[in-house]
């Protein structure tokens, strides 16, 4: 029952998604200028100082993922689809579920641009170990965007939401960011040492299963009145 | 306000009046000198910093599950000292940094952790503050998250190699160094409790007085 | 002519001579010895570190003047309120209504 209703919720935001397209290209866009603007001020002469790539990677994720949920909830909110996803008869965790899936799934499509454009711009080698990488790049997405579904979700009737999202987030997901740029640093150093990255990737997963189970014992009593 | 609060406030005051002298007794630390002495205020007041998050978190739990506004009360009371507490934790650290360690800031586990912290807090009285109506419950999922962080504040000492002070300094403590902590630890928790007190009774009276008006307007 | 010039020329050079000898002997005692190298030590000598008793005293009137202030703060909102509480209650029971 709960992973039916979890695809079919997603399957609801990628119909609406494919359609329109409206947020894989705005956050994708998005992205891309951000990445670009750190470039012109953070590139001198050609060279980035060492390390930069990763930060600006795990930046543009941060500033995108905050666009792309504040636009996934407010959608909801215009159309009153939330009012009718709460009434769906299936577990309330579920609805948070399948939100949290669609997000995860945009995110790392922008990824899938975003990793190869920082490569290039900042002289970064993330692609010389793909699978850690991919591995660090989706623990790091999924916590983040674990705690910003939930929040997310919780200020869809909230005041000054816009503002308040990142107010909220940022705080909050500064470890899964700590962890997600000094893995993306340790892969892309020349002389690579895979325990430093299993560290990090491990804290990684630690925060992940932490902030879901959260998530999913809070989100149905503050999405209730 | 209960009879005993004023007279409680008054050996709290005396307390921390004669602190100084309390502190002055303790011997000077081998490579500090006198800037160590900032430990018997800067410590307690991180100690309160990390349990009021835990009672914010605990009380913010049991408004989620019961409903009633008595723990969200609670709640927003534990947010501000939490924000109190920290705030003088973040500026003495770094007073006793400058002589200390040379630098006023340093980005290690602990004190990078302890700033997020106290971010997650001053986060929760923003969001109770503009967030409208039905913030309250919005507030409370924001301090079960802030609560998951304070063990990692504090263990994060011993896992990372870091400059900050680690927890086997206060176990190994001899007593002339021990007691004014102590001391110290009580005035601190004391005036805690009564900031608590205070704050949560400000809080139940404008309570009683928003429901007065609303009573008003609505036999008006 | 010719041996005008000489003549002065040679009074001139054996005055501008001395000169700059009083010239190297004078600087030689005004300047320090050059350095050849640098000594390192381990600390500062006292009158050079940092002073710990202002940092100390500002941190503790730091805390003093937070904490209490913010407990004066709370206080002056509690008599406010608590006052308008009892100006409403007394208001209430005069015009009789529960």
């Amino acid at each position: 029952m709960m992973v039916r209703a979890v695809w079919l919720i997603v399957r609801k935001d990628l119909t609406v998604e494919v359609r329109s397209r409206e947020l894989a290209y705005t956050t994708l866009f998005f992205a891309v200028s951000c990445v670009l603007v750190f470039a012109f001020s953070l590139v001198q002469e050609g060279r980035a100082a060492e390390g930069v790539g990763a930060g600006v990677l795990w930046l543009a994720i941060m500033f995108a993922g905050n666009l792309a949920l504040g636009r996934t909830f407010e959608r909801e909110r215009q159309s009153e689809t939330l009012r009718a996803l709460m009434l769906v008869p299936a577990p309330r965790p579920a609805v948070y579920l399948g939100k949290l899936t669609g997000i995860v799934v945009l995110l790392l499509l922008t990824e899938a641009v975003l990793v190869p454009l920082v490569a290039l711009l900042f002289q970064a080698e993330l692609l010389a170990h793909p699978i850690w990488l991919v591995s660090v790049v989706a623990a790091g997405t999924l916590g983040f965007a674990a705690v910003g579904t939930l929040f997310a979700a919780m200020l869809v009737r909230a005041r000054s939401r816009d503002v308040l999202l990142p107010v909220l987030l940022y705080p909050i997901t500064v470890p899964v960011i700590i962890a997600g740029v000094r893995g993306t640093m340790a892969i892309a150093q020349p002389d690579f040492d895979v325990e430093v990255v299993r560290f990090w990737l491990s804290l990684l997963a630690a925060f992940d299963v932490v902030f879901i189970t959260l998530a999913l014992w809070t989100f149905e009593p503050v999405m209730t009145d | 306000m209960p009879k005993w609060f004023n007279s409680a406030v008054l050996v709290c005051g005396v307390m921390f009046a004669i602190s100084p002298l309390v502190i002055a007794q303790a011997p000077y630390e081998s490579t500090m000198g006198l800037v160590q002495k900032v430990f018997y205020y800067h410590m307690p007041s991180a100690w309160i910093f990390l349990t009021a998050s835990v009672v914010c978190g605990i009380a913010s739990a049991r408004f989620l599950a019961t409903g009633k506004s008595r723990h969200d009360r609670t709640a927003l009371a534990a947010a501000e000292m939490a924000v109190l507490f920290g705030l003088v934790t973040l500026v003495t650290g770094p007073l006793w940094a400058r002589k200390a360690w040379g630098t006023w800031w340093v980005w290690d586990a602990r004190i990078t952790s302890s700033l997020v912290g106290w971010m997650i807090a001053w986060a929760y009285l923003i969001l109770r503050q503009y967030g409208g109506p039905g913030s309250e419950k919005l507030a409370a999922g924001l301090a079960l998250f802030g609560m998951a962080n304070v063990p990692f504040i504090y263990v994060s000492v011993n896992y990372w190699r870091t400059i900050h002070p680690a927890t086997t300094v206060v176990p190994k403590l001899p007593f002339s160094m021990g007691f004014p902590l102590l001391f110290c630890l009580a005035a601190f928790y004391l005036l805690m409790f009564l900031l608590m007190k205070l704050r949560v009774r400000v809080a139940e009276q404008q309570a009683r007085l928003d429901a007065i008006y609303l009573s008003l307007d609505e036999q008006a | 002519m010719l041996r005008v010039i000489a003549v002065t020329v040679v009074i001139v050079s054996g005055f501008g001579q001395s000169v700059v000898d009083q010239t190297v002997a004078l600087s030689a005692q005004e300047q320090p010895k050059q350095q050849e190298e640098f000594t390192p030590i381990d600390q500062l000598p006292p009158q050079e570190q940092l002073p710990a008793a202002p940092l100390l005293v500002g941190a503790y009137v730091f805390v003093l003047l937070t904490l209490f202030g913010y407990m004066f703060m709370m206080s002056r909102r509690m008599t406010v309120i608590q006052r308008e509480v009892d100006r409403l209650d007394n208001d209430m029971k005069r015009s009789g209504r529960s």
